[in-house]
């Protein structure tokens, strides 16, 4: 299983980076951690001429706190993720689990520890793989995209970015560089869970609910889905049955009997969509259930399955 | 925890090469090597430099029997490319050895009989090692976790997880 | 040293929370049933390790195949001048090119009567007949460019319809694999019981089941490996090779490609597992042994991944009707079985591909007193790969039916499986026992394992906790199964049958001028410790230390000839012939002493490097000096004929078709049964291999075996497509067993040695897998039984969980 050949370039500016996919357009792939991309050239799946190793852009490597200091009132302090930013660096980041707790969460998850220390960030999201837990978790925290290109920057909402399996809102002209995260408010309630045959293995279903219950209410509520589909879903008819609803076992069984509206399911190799509808409603069950059980912390670890 | 130090930041290449000129650190010596450019970091140490001690089990990441030591962190060796580690510090069994900070759990290994057939023990090996460097008294649940992207058809892995915990457990140091 | 390594081995043994209850007298002062670490091991710690892809020759080149994409298909046109232009492309063979060079071969065992088979060629000719099937074999300077000039090659092909399972190969109008047969079944065995339907009528329970037992492949984690070189200047042919066969593979590579045996020699280096996968002739491996002599230089091919999932030789493909009856209190009157195994498109060479289908047949029951059995098995030809041996061949099938139908039974008849198990056993004063279905048992400790088992588990204590976890809908269940493990196996298996495998094995040692040993033996070494026990052996009987041994094994030109390493042999019949070797040796030695120093031979031994006199235990000469007459000063002594410093010697097991084990295995294990989820808890195997020469070694085989068999029992499986192509041939999609969710394994031992042989020793090598599976679904059963639910099939993935307790789920 080894690589067709390719030219490798390892440009040190965005002008270059663009330059170079302006040129070379679908015979050209972006390089970043390489954890997606070798596998499949070895596996001769594709058979890119140039690969380009963003791996000098130093910029997409900063994990940085964006203080609002103009309105504390309206906006919210921002982190950004550069693309470039490893598995390992979010698994360990404090900021990370201060503004993204799912995806902090999420991180043990994926793969094992040697492939978390090349994989990186926006190689994980710009693949899009249905089952991977970084897409996913980005969703739930409804981070913001800024892609760049030779004509400049612009920014894409996470419902707005991912569109299929391994296919993204990011142009053929377009780097991913950064995702930013805004500052969740105080008393958040966070609950990441997957169902895995082997750790380390994709995920058979999972999902990631952040939201905010006060007094068994149920005050706000995000929940995304992630390998049951295509691409990660956001629940509409779930969370939405369960707002302003008082959060008991009832409230939540009552809510999940609306869990086909909200969701379309497919198989994969080992389950089919029946088998993957039951999981993924006994997943959300029992997440739901963890969720009022949480204490006010933030920061608490939950247990998976 | 990031031990990643970048040592030195590799050159830029302008252009599209097929031949690309590295030079890293392997094993604590400088080599300097021109590759091709769809050559993996497992396959150039293999063939280009001797270091046969890493082996190729699957070339997907999914094995472990590639796992080296690239800057100090675990990786896969053959998701890895040789152009990507110029300017980089590698670390093979070969070197681990020869440093001698692995002797203990080598031990561990023959004593425990954790190794069979031995295609996955070089991974293995380096793979434990480096939990051993963050947790000095791993339970066997943590050691299980550390070892669980690495596959061995042999030893059922008990013998494994007995070797890494007697390394701490028999008053045996580590590095 | 040797105080070290008591002290080492006392520490080991305490880690492994082993028991060893060796009651067979021998005289144990030295190395012979100590744990004593590998001495070989360090090699492959430290990454010094030789496995065939770490060798490298001048001038050498490499393999890459085009192979069929579909199950079966005529071959029309294969053009080939893209790729003839390929960069780096050296010579591009199809099967007209292999053919002056290579023989066509036929895997037949002349003695199963009624066998058919066809004979095959290395490279598919004009039809492909599996998803796999190498057609095209592309030599070039590196495999990369190998696999680019692959790429460019166009085949017209013409689908066939393909037979893709066992139904499908039985009924009439399906398609001929191979029409010369008028039929697609290999082989078929009937046992026939008179009267079986009246027992079963007039018996108080009967249980059934369809059982299914998917599809293998063995993940070695090294792939298939093979460095052919041919030397035109002396016409000799060298070939390193992965594989647990390098004698098989000299008598029959010089068979097919016509040379004698003087000018063929293979080297077994390093081997990275085997378990039974490298014991066949692979086409693509002859196919690189044709190229070799062809283009007068060494050939490289190292299977890749996705190549071996479709090309290496399958196993356990196994569709098991099946029904046992009881009398009230739990004696079984009869069983009957209806067996198909799907093999693959040809049968294997040279060993058929029907040993599985005939160890089930023969053993189905046979742990137990069966008055009545009767049994069918037929072995179908498929278009998939090609089918063979995987560890344990046929026993854990076999292990699984009977085990899964007796707990069946408790449960009807409501009593304990244990002591269902225990009042079925074959009577402890019966053997030497001949089953129906024709092997010898020489003797088993089932009993007395049993006993065993329930003290180490705690047995009473963890039916206590299942019942209390039940109560808060907490499922935990208990499954045991008794095993047999046929070893130490005859010509009965091959031999009879005209095939080249060798049912002997013998060994050479060789007192070395400065007194060390050198020893060589037709075993070989692949991980299971085999350097070890002979390095073992020789040291105790030749009185020195374990490291003063040296053991070559796995290279023809110098081991003697015999049998290699299949059906757990290796120590029982190549350890034997070691011992028996080191014995005459000793013999020689002694002799030589006595006469030069006029000593009386009966007041002579060996210890610490020395002949010694017994009663005083004065050193008379060391093995040095002794040696170093012999070698170099023949003036000093009168004997008539020199004495013989280098013996070999040979040794057979002809006392029975195979040299019965046996043992029991139980899986304590929690379900969640609202996402199909198992969690291993604990794993006990108590187990009688005769003499243990190196306990450590044989409780590490056994774990690593009873991981094998979780895998067969929960996760491993080949899935095919309606027109047969494999769908899940990638690490990422066959599931193998990883850490995290493997149980630790405690393992103790009883011990019936083996009159065959003067060590006693009986083979332990693939005992962990015959048995683990039944274990792991007879714990699942048991957990899920107050939901009324039960498996007959493995592997029981979450999905057959979640789809038998939720009937709406797959509507």
């Amino acid at each position: 299983m080894k690589s067709p050949s390719f030219l490798y370039v390892r440009p040190e500016s965005f002008d270059a980076v663009f330059a170079l996919l302006a040129e070379y357009g679908d015979d050209a792939k972006i390089l970043a951690g390489g954890q997606s991309l070798l596998p499949s050239l070895n596996m001769r799946l594709s058979a890119p001429a140039v690969l380009i190793d963003i791996s000098l852009l130093q910029e997409l490597k900063e994990i940085k706190e964006v203080k609002n200091i103009e309105d504390s009132n309206k906006a919210k302090d921002t982190l950004h993720v550069g693309a470039l930013v490893k598995y390992c660096e979010i698994e360990t980041s404090s900021l990370i689990e201060t503004y993204a707790p799912l995806l902090y969460r999420a991180l043990p998850f994926v793969a094992h520890k040697a492939v978390r220390s090349r994989g990186t960030f926006g190689g994980s999201i710009a693949f899009a793989d249905a089952a991977s837990e970084t897409p996913a978790m980005t969703l739930a925290h409804e981070a913001i995209f800024v892609l760049r290109s030779a004509l400049g920057e612009r920014r894409v909402r996470a419902d707005d970015f991912f569109l299929g399996l391994y296919e993204t809102a990011i142009q053929p002209n377009e780097i991913l560089v950064r995702a930013e995260f805004k500052k969740p408010h105080l008393g958040q309630r966070c609950v990441f869970r997957e169902i895995m045959r082997r750790k380390g293995d994709y995920a058979t279903v999972g999902l990631g609910i952040r939201g905010y219950i006060n007094q068994d209410i149920c005050q706000d509520l995000r929940i995304v889905y992630f390998a049951v589909a295509d691409k990660p879903l956001v629940s509409t008819r779930v969370v939405e049955v369960l707002r302003n609803r008082k959060m008991d076992t009832a409230g939540i069984d009552f809510a999940i009997s609306y869990l086909e509206e909200d969701i379309q399911v497919y198989g994969d190799t080992y389950h089919d969509e029946h088998t993957k509808m039951h999981l993924i409603r006994v997943l959300l069950k029992r997440s739901l259930l963890e969720l009022i059980q949480m204490e006010y912390a933030p920061t608490e670890g939950s247990e998976n399955v | 925890m990031s031990k990643l130090m970048q040592k030195s930041i590799p050159k830029s290449i302008h252009e599209p090469q097929e031949r690309i000129d590295i030079e890293l650190k392997v094993n604590g010596k400088l080599v300097n090597a021109k590759v091709l450019a769809r050559t993996h970091l497992v396959d150039f140490l293999r063939e280009d430099l001797g270091l046969t001690g890493a082996h190729l089990g699957c070339e997907q990441g999914v094995c472990g029997a590639c796992t080296i030591l690239l800057d100090g962190a675990l990786v896969r060796g053959c998701l890895v490319l040789a152009a990507q580690a110029d300017g980089t510090e590698i670390e093979t069994i070969e070197g681990a050895f020869q440093s001698g900070r692995l002797q203990s759990l080598i031990d561990a290994f023959q004593q425990c009989n954790a190794a069979q057939c031995g295609f996955c023990s070089p991974a293995m090996l380096l793979t434990a090692g480096e939990l051993l460097t963050r947790n000095s008294k791993p339970s066997r649940e943590e050691i299980r976790e550390q070892i669980s992207g690495n596959y061995c058809r042999c030893t059922g892995y008990q013998a494994i997880v007995n070797a890494v915990e007697s390394c701490f457990t028999n008053g045996g140091t580590h590095d | 040293m040797l105080t070290l390594l008591r002290v080492v081995s006392l520490t080991v043994v305490r880690m492994t929370k082993s028991v060893h209850s060796a009651t067979h007298h021998h005289p144990s002062t030295g190395y012979i049933g100590q744990s004593v670490p590998r001495k070989d091991i360090r090699r492959l710690l430290t990454g010094q390790g030789a496995y065939v892809d770490d060798h490298q020759l001048s001038k050498i080149a490499h393999v890459a195949f085009l192979r069929s994409p579909y199950a079966h298909a005529k071959i029309l046109k294969i053009e080939l001048d893209a790729a003839k232009v390929s960069p780096g492309v050296i010579d591009i063979v199809q099967a007209s090119d292999i053919a002056p060079l290579c023989k066509p071969y036929k895997g037949i065992l002349k003695h199963l009567e009624g066998m058919q088979a066809v004979f095959q060629t290395p490279l598919a000719q004009d039809r492909a007949l599996w998803h796999g099937h190498p057609v095209v074999a592309v030599v070039a300077q590196s495999r990369a460019q190998a696999e680019d000039a692959v790429e460019l090659i166009f085949v017209d092909w013409e689908e066939l319809p393909p037979v893709v399972n066992e139904k499908q190969a039985l009924l009439p109008e399906s398609p001929l694999i191979h029409a010369e047969l008028g039929t697609n079944v290999c082989w078929e065995r009937k046992i026939q019981c008179a009267g079986i339907d009246d027992v079963f009528q007039s018996s108080h329970t009967i249980v059934e089941g369809h059982f299914s037992t998917s599809r293998h492949t063995h993940v070695t984690l090294e792939p298939r490996s093979i460095l052919a070189d041919y030397r035109a200047g002396e016409q000799q042919l060298n070939i390193i090779q992965s594989t647990q066969v390098p004698h098989m593979m000299h008598s029959l590579v010089a068979e097919l490609f016509s040379m004698p045996q003087s000018q063929v020699r293979i080297i077994a280096p390093d081997v990275g597992g085997s378990f039974g996968l490298k014991i066949h002739i692979y086409g693509d491996e002859m196919t690189v042994i044709a190229l070799a002599i062809k283009l007068q230089r060494p050939i490289k091919f190292i299977a890749d991944r996705l190549e071996s999932f479709l090309s290496d030789y399958h196993s356990r493909d196994h569709q098991v009707w099946a029904k046992m009856a009881f009398s009230a209190d739990g004696l079984i009157q009869a069983i009957e079985m209806d067996d198909v195994q799907s093999m693959g498109a040809f049968t294997g060479f040279p060993r058929g591909s029907v040993n599985e289908a005939r160890q089930i047949i023969n053993l189905v029951g046979g742990a137990y007193e069966v008055p009545h059995y009767q049994a069918r098995t037929r072995v179908v030809y498929q278009n998939k790969s090609m089918y063979g041996q995987y560890r344990s061949v046929g026993h854990p099938v076999a292990c699984l039916v009977t085990e899964a139908l007796m707990d069946r039974g408790a449960r009807s008849l409501g009593i304990d499986p244990a002591v269902l198990r225990q009042r079925n056993y074959l009577a402890k004063d019966s053997f030497p026992r001949k089953l129906k279905t024709g092997p010898v048992l020489e003797n088993l400790s089932q009993h007395q394992a049993l006993e065993q088992l329930l003290e180490m588990m705690h047995y009473q204590k963890l039916r206590a906790e299942q019942k209390k976890l039940r109560e808060k809908q907490i499922f935990r269940g208990i499954g045991f199964a008794s095993f047999l493990e046929m070893s130490n196996p005859s010509s009965n298996t091959y031999g009879k049958g005209g095939v080249s495998i060798a049912a002997q094995d013998a060994a050479t040692v060789r007192l070395m001028s400065d007194g060390t040993l050198f020893c060589s033996a037709s075993i070989n070494e692949f991980g299971q410790g085999a350097s070890t026990i002979a390095a073992q052996i020789v040291a105790e009987v030749l009185g020195v230390d374990f490291y003063q041994v040296r053991v070559s094994l796995g290279d023809t030109d110098i081991a003697p000839f015999g049998g290699d390493n299949w059906g757990s042999r290796g120590t029982g019949i190549g350890g034997e012939a070691i011992y028996q070797t080191a014995k005459r040796l000793k013999q020689n030695i002694l002799e030589f002493a006595a006469q030069l120093y006029q000593k009386e031979i009966t007041r002579l031994g060996l210890a610490q490097g020395f002949v010694v006199e017994l009663d005083s235990s004065t050193e008379l000469v060391s093995l040095e000096e002794l040696a170093r007459i012999v070698y170099f000063q023949p003036e000093r002594h009168q004997c008539l004929q020199v004495p013989e410093l280098s013996v070999t010697h040979s040794y057979a097991q002809r006392t029975y078709d195979g040299v019965c084990t046996n043992g029991i295995q139980a899986a304590y294990i929690e379900v969640d049964p609202e996402i199909g989820e198992i969690k291993l808890l604990k794993h006990w195997v108590v187990e009688d291999c005769g003499v243990a020469i190196n306990p450590l070694l044989i409780d590490e085989q056994i774990r690593g075996g009873v991981i094998q068999g979780i895998g067969a029992a929960l996760y491993e499986q080949c899935l095919y497509s309606p027109e047969g192509q494999l769908t899940n041939g990638s690490l990422v999609d066959y599931l193998v067993p990883l850490a995290t969710e493997m149980p630790d394994i405690e393992i103790s031992h009883t011990c019936t040695p083996t009159k065959t042989s003067d060590l006693g020793a009986k083979g332990a090598g693939e005992a962990g897998v015959a048995g683990a599976s039944a274990a792991i679904l007879n714990a699942v059963n048991d957990a899920l039984a107050p939901l009324n639910v039960s498996f007959d099939a493995i592997p029981i993935t979450p999905q057959n969980i979640i789809r038998a307790l939720y009937k709406s789920v797959g509507d």
